[in-house]
């Protein structure tokens, strides 16, 4: 984008004229931080927050857009609970119209899309923790089966 | 996201008065405008080390960066070495932190079809 604000203000469409006799500085923090400005706007931060506040608040900032952005995703995922389920009401109808024979819907993803690899590693781990809490469940009824039945033959005996 | 909590400060107390030195993206950039570069502090130390030092005063002592306060605390300050390490370190890490984590790239798989 040529009108880009941010690329307009980069050294190298620097137009100020300076030869930089006593400022001349191979990277410069001050442009790296005209660069990512608009982003943090774009979180909330206000121009006079952005330059005058230190890392801490930069990093809320940061937290809150992240949590903002995972209850969008939250929403979005309800939103299309919604939308799957007036699409199965009408199925009916287009298999009646279209379709031949009865066709099975796919399931609807059960939780919103992790929205970073750290987010599903853990949700993986936290499914790899149900199943084998599951499985524990499962042997222990079938444990507890076992010796009912036992002690009814013993009984029987 | 990693944790908001990181430290980049420096307190003490001198002379009765409570001191907080940080750097913002303000008093760096007010830094680099005075021809502060922190890639020179080992060629020219004695004002890249002055500058490093005052600028953590600006944001929010800076009267005492201004009218030589700074220079004299300075002069007061045990293991030096350490601190001038730690200041480098803040320095650095005010933009460090403020560029996005890992974390927040994007996780969505995609790939193009014919």
């Amino acid at each position: 984008m040529d009108d880009d604000p941010v690329r307009e203000g980069s050294p190298d469409n620097a137009e100020d004229g300076s030869d930089g006799e006593n400022t001349v500085t191979p990277i410069s923090l001050a442009e790296m931080f005209m660069q990512i400005c608009p982003a943090y706007m774009a979180m909330g931060m206000t121009w006079n927050e952005f330059w005058h506040s230190n890392t801490k608040v930069h990093r809320a900032y940061r937290e809150a857009w992240r949590q903002r952005k995972a209850y969008r995703n939250w929403e979005m995922w309800w939103q299309g609970g919604y939308i799957y389920e007036a699409l199965l009401k009408v199925a009916p109808v287009m298999r009646a119209a279209f379709g031949k024979g009865k066709v099975e819907p796919g399931k609807y993803s059960e939780e919103p899309y992790p929205l970073s690899q750290k987010e599903a590693d853990e949700r993986a781990e936290a499914r790899r923790r149900q199943r084998m809490e599951q499985m524990l469940a499962m042997f222990k009824r079938e444990s507890a089966e076992n010796v009912r039945k036992r002690e009814l033959e013993a009984k029987e005996d | 996201m990693s944790d908001i909590k990181k430290i980049n400060a420096i307190e003490f107390d001198y002379d009765g008065k409570h001191y907080c030195l940080e750097y913002t993206p303000d008093t760096i950039k007010t830094m680099e405008n005075h021809g502060f570069n922190i890639s020179e502090i080992g060629d020219k130390p004695a004002t890249r080390i002055e500058q490093l030092w005052t600028g953590a005063f600006l944001a929010n002592h800076r009267k005492a960066a201004g009218d030589g306060i700074a220079m004299k605390i300075f002069g007061k300050m045990k293991n030096r070495e350490a601190l001038l390490r730690k200041l480098t370190e803040m320095y650095n890490n005010t933009l460090e932190y403020l560029l996005p984590d890992e974390d927040d790239e994007g996780n969505v798989e995609w790939t193009t079809t014919l």
